[in-house]
């Protein structure tokens, strides 16, 4: 795994953009595991999450609307009228 | 022998910016380097990894979150994990995805409760999702000026709108979620964000949905749509929309007019003030200069 990430540490930390052609070399030299090469090269960010057993759902808000909290009777009504609702997780 | 005191506590708030490697300053690394123990809010799951990499122990926050649970608690449960490590001796890191202190209520409630206790707390500056999106795409907000508000927040309370400037909605995922339960509303609740903005924007305004770049290997996202598509548009709790003005500026001749006065009236002192300074160069030889005004 930590190849996998040091590899695409590497990459951010170069500002210039790579072609096509360079990044398939560069993921070529890596010495990677092929399913995880493959998911690189077809910048597949699912696949590479879980074949590194990423995480499966990140939560990122870190802000709430209002600094009061619902008030108690307020959150059952509002619980009772909430529908289901799926996150959408940034890893599928 | 003198023995040492017990080592206090200290919490760093550090942020890491939004893509894996790329905008993580030193100071941020150097502080999860040095910390004992690092608690983590990341909006990527690759991103978790790369932190893991950093630093032996890494805890996330993630598991403070759960469907159906108040995100004030969350917020409250993740302040608390941080301070009770402060409170043992150690040196605490808490390192957020961004700027720890844009759109985070998490970070501020934590060193300011360090604070209150006697501890040393620190807030160390990121690249924020807000400074990516003005790169990707090319906004300057001083240009003609940007708001931003929280997409719920803007939608519970009347602001004053500026159609001139910019304007920047985050979380518009969640817009109108009144519960702090749920990780997406629909569009239903998305139409009654049309509907306001509709109040100074035309329905074909063109808007731009916004998702900053997290691995080196993905693009941002920067979907333009009408703003009468929105509530179709798919969005995620990390996505961002940007208003942009639907207006040029308006001047405001009124207040010129008083700024032109005090110019007049400074423009007129200088001419009847002595000169001073040595340096001051007359228009007209002849002119007497007051005698002393030259020390």
């Amino acid at each position: 795994m930590s190849n996998v990430v040091q590899f695409l540490e590497a990459l951010a930390r170069n500002p210039k953009p790579l072609s096509l052609e360079e990044f398939i070399a560069a993921v070529s030299d890596a010495n990677l595991d092929p399913v995880v090469r493959k998911a690189l090269l077809e910048r597949d960010v699912a696949a590479l999450g879980r074949e590194l057993d990423a995480r499966g759902t990140m939560f990122c808000m870190v802000f709430p609307a209002d600094n009061e909290e619902p008030k108690e009777g307020d959150e059952q009504r509002e619980d009772d009228e909430t529908p289901a609702q799926e996150p959408t997780s940034r890893a599928a | 022998m003198v023995e040492s005191a017990e080592k206090p506590g200290s919490l760093a708030c550090v942020g890491l910016g939004m893509m894996l490697g790329a905008h993580i300053g030193p100071r941020a690394r150097a502080h999860i380097e040095q910390a004992d123990v690092v608690f983590a809010a990341m909006s990527d799951p690759i991103v978790e990894l790369w932190l893991q990499q950093m630093h032996p122990d890494v805890r996330s926050l993630q598991p403070h979150y759960a469907e159906g649970k108040p995100r004030h608690q969350t917020y409250r449960d993740m302040v608390e994990s941080m301070l009770a490590e402060v409170r043992a001796g150690k040196t605490v890191v808490g390192a957020f995805y961004g700027h720890p202190g844009v759109f985070a209520k998490a970070p501020h409630d934590a060193i300011a409760q360090a604070r209150r206790e006697g501890f040393d707390a620190h807030m160390e500056p990121g690249v924020s999702a807000e400074d990516c999106l003005y790169a990707d795409l090319g906004i300057d907000p001083g240009r003609v000026g940007c708001a931003h508000y929280e997409a719920s927040q803007f939608m519970f309370y009347r602001r004053r709108l500026d159609p001139s400037a910019y304007l920047v909605l985050w979380q518009v995922g969640i817009a109108g979620d009144r519960t702090y339960r749920r990780f997406a509303t629909g569009p239903e609740y998305r139409r009654l964000l049309v509907d306001r903005l509709r109040e100074d924007y035309p329905p074909d305004h063109p808007v731009t949905v916004y998702e900053a770049a997290t691995l080196p290997i993905t693009q941002p996202r920067m979907e333009t749509v009408p703003l009468c598509d929105l509530p179709d548009t798919p969005l995620h709790m990390h996505s961002t929309l940007v208003v942009p003005p639907c207006m040029p500026l308006q001047r405001d001749e009124a207040m010129v007019a008083r700024i032109e006065a005090v110019e007049r009236a400074e423009v007129a002192a200088a001419r009847t003030a002595p000169a001073i300074e040595s340096n001051v160069i007359s228009a007209t030889p002849e002119v007497a200069i007051p005698e002393g005004s030259m020390q």
